[in-house]
C-alpha cells in the first residue's frame, strides 16, 4: 500500500468544433495519445477507466476497440463534473494497492452537431415528470439554476457582476496564450457587459463553452513512471464531497458549497497547505462557479471571492493567483472535469507552450458536478 | 411553455395539482415535511401527503429569457414555503427591475399539460 501514483501521460484528441468523429473514437485517439506520450505501448495498458458526457456513450466496449486483452480494471465512471478527479483517484487506488500497474483514464463527448447551437445541446428536452415540471417552471437548463445560485451569492455578500466579468476576461487572456483554446480573442468588458443574458444574472460570457473532444491520462506507480519520460506528475492527494440532501434546497444552497469539504480532505492527504499551492485549476462552468470554489478552498474570506479575484493585478497572466491558466471552461475547451485536470498536468510538466509558469511545484484541481451537487478536489505535484 | 405530462413517479402530485393542492410529504411519525421528489427517504407508508398552505417568501430569482423570443422573458424563483421546503417555481407579477428577493407569495395553478404550481405576489 505504499506506492505512489503519478500521471505518466496526457492525450487530448482534437477539440471545440470537432464534426463526424464520435465520442468514442474520440476517446481512443486520446488513450493512443496518451500511451505515447507515456512512452508505452497499447499492450502495456493493464487498466481502463471510461466515462463520457451528454453525447454519444463511450462503453467498456472500448477496450476491445483499442486491443486490450487481459486487463485487470475495466470500469465506466460517472460523477459529472467530478468524474475526472474520481477516475484518477480510482486509478491512483489501484496502482497503491497493485490491483493494476498502468491504468488509462479517458472522458470524452460529441454534444455538438454540425449546424445546431451549444446552448441547444445542454438544454432539458423532458416534458415528463419532475423534469418536466421544472421546465414548465422555467427552468429548462442547468444555467438556470447556477443563476438561482450565483444571484443568492451575489444578495447575500455584494458580489457584482463586475466580479464576474474580472475571471471572464482574465480567462480569456489565458486562452489568447493557449493554441488549444477555442476562443482567443480578447475580451473587452463592453464585451462581456453587451452579451445576452442566458439566465440573469449569468450572461454568455459567464457561461462555459460546448465542445466536442476527448482527454487521457495514464496512472501508474511514480517508480515506474520515472523510468519511462521522467516527467511523471505525482498525484498527492485527493478527496470528494457529495452533500446530498438536495444542495440545490439546502439553506446554503449559492452561498456555500461541498468544496470546502473535499479540498480540506485532498490538502489534509496531501500533507498540503494553501500557501503551498502555487498552481490553482478550478471548474469553471460558470464564473460564479470558480468564484464560490475559491471561496471554498479557502483563499479568502467567505463571501469576499469576488472582491479577491477582480482585485487588480489578481488574475490572467502576470497575476498574483495563477488561475484557470489555459482560460478553463470559459475560454478554452469544455471537457468537464477533465478541463482544468489536463491543463494542470501540462503547467507541471512543463508543456504549457506560451503560457508556461516557472517552477509550479504544487497544484490544486477542483471538480464540481451536478449543480454544486457533486465534488472533487485533487492535489498534484511537479515531476 | 412546456406542456407536462405524468409519470408513475409524478401521478400523484399532479392528482393534487389538479385539485389545486401543491402536495408535500410529511412524516407520519416526526410530522417534519419533505420536498415531493424525495419520496424515497422513508418506505410510502411512512409518509403522508399534506397540501401546502400555499404562501411562502423569495429566496432567489433568475430572468430567464425565451431562446427564441428574448424578449419574453420568464421569472424563475426558489420560494422557502411557510412549511420549510425550498420550492422551485415560477414567479410571475414582479416588475422586470425590482428584485423579488424576501417577498411574500402566494400559490397559483396554471396548465400546461398537467396544472403546474407557480406563485405571484402576495
Amino acid at each position: 500500500m505504499t506506492r505512489q501514483a503519478a500521471v505518466a501521460g496526457i492525450g487530448l484528441s482534437d477539440l471545440g468544433k470537432v464534426f463526424g468523429v464520435s465520442a468514442p473514437e474520440l476517446a481512443a485517439a486520446a488513450v493512443r495519445g496518451a500511451v505515447s506520450d507515456a512512452g508505452l505501448e497499447l499492450g502495456d495498458l493493464d487498466g481502463l477507466i471510461v466515462s463520457h458526457g451528454i453525447g454519444t456513450p463511450v462503453g467498456l466496449d472500448l477496450a476491445t476497440s483499442l486491443g486490450l486483452q487481459d486487463l485487470r480494471l475495466l470500469t465506466s465512471m460517472q460523477g459529472y463534473g467530478s468524474t475526472a478527479i474520481q477516475m484518477v483517484q480510482y486509478a491512483a487506488m489501484a496502482i497503491m494497492t497493485g490491483t493494476a500497474r498502468t491504468v488509462a483514464v479517458v472522458w470524452a463527448d460529441d454534444p455538438l452537431r454540425a449546424g445546431e447551437s451549444s446552448g441547444g445541446a445542454y438544454a432539458t428536452g423532458s416534458a415528463a415528470g419532475w423534469r418536466g415540471l421544472m421546465a414548465a417552471n422555467g427552468l429548462t437548463s442547468v444555467t438556470a439554476w447556477y443563476a438561482l445560485a450565483a444571484r443568492r451569492h451575489m444578495e447575500a455578500y455584494g458580489t457584482t457582476s463586475e466580479d464576474l466579468a474580472a475571471v471572464a476576461i482574465a480567462q480569456r487572456e489565458w486562452a489568447g496564450l493557449n493554441p488549444l483554446a477555442q476562443h482567443r480573442a480578447p475580451l473587452t468588458p463592453d464585451d462581456y457587459f453587451d452579451s445576452r443574458w442566458i439566465a440573469d444574472p449569468l450572461r454568455l460570457y459567464d457561461c462555459c463553452l460546448v465542445s466536442n473532444g476527448a482527454a487521457a491520462l495514464i496512472i501508474t506507480s511514480s517508480e515506474r513512471a520515472d523510468d519511462l519520460r521522467g516527467s511523471a506528475v505525482d498525484i498527492l492527494g485527493w478527496g470528494q464531497a457529495h452533500p446530498g440532501g438536495r444542495p440545490a434546497m439546502s439553506e446554503g444552497f449559492g452561498l456555500e458549497t461541498g468544496a470546502r469539504a473535499s479540498g480540506q480532505h485532498a490538502l489534509r492527504m496531501a500533507d498540503t497547505t494553501l500557501d503551498e499551492i502555487d498552481l490553482l485549476q478550478i471548474y469553471d462552468c460558470y464564473t460564479y462557479t470558480a468564484l464560490v470554489t475559491v471561496e471554498d478552498y479557502g483563499f479568502c474570506e467567505k463571501g469576499e471571492g469576488g472582491a479577491f479575484l477582480s482585485e487588480k493585478g489578481r488574475l490572467g497572466p502576470g497575476g498574483s493567483l495563477a488561475m484557470n491558466t489555459g482560460g478553463g471552461q470559459l475560454s478554452s475547451y469544455y471537457l468537464w472535469g477533465m478541463t482544468p485536470l489536463s491543463e494542470a498536468v501540462l503547467q507541471l510538466r512543463g508543456q504549457a507552450g506560451e503560457r508556461q509558469l516557472a517552477g509550479r511545484k504544487r497544484a490544486l484541481v477542483s471538480g464540481n458536478g451536478g449543480v454544486l451537487d457533486h465534488h472533487a478536489t485533487l492535489v498534484l505535484g511537479a515531476p | 411553455m412546456t406542456a407536462v405530462t405524468r409519470d408513475r413517479e409524478t401521478e400523484w402530485f399532479f392528482d393534487g395539482t389538479a385539485r389545486g393542492e401543491l402536495l408535500l410529504l410529511r412524516d407520519r411519525r416526526t410530522g417534519e415535511f419533505a420536498d415531493p421528489r424525495d419520496a424515497n427517504r422513508h418506505a410510502p407508508a411512512e409518509w403522508e401527503h399534506v397540501a401546502a398552505a400555499g404562501s411562502g417568501t423569495v429566496v432567489s430569482w433568475s430572468r430567464v429569457p425565451n431562446r427564441h423570443e428574448p424578449d419574453d422573458a420568464v421569472t424563475v424563483g426558489l420560494v422557502r414555503l411557510d412549511e420549510g421546503i425550498l420550492w422551485p417555481t415560477r414567479l410571475v407579477g414582479f416588475a422586470p427591475e425590482e428584485s423579488p428577493t424576501g417577498a411574500r407569495v402566494h400559490l397559483r395553478f396554471m396548465t400546461s399539460g398537467e396544472s403546474i404550481p407557480y406563485f405571484v405576489p402576495a
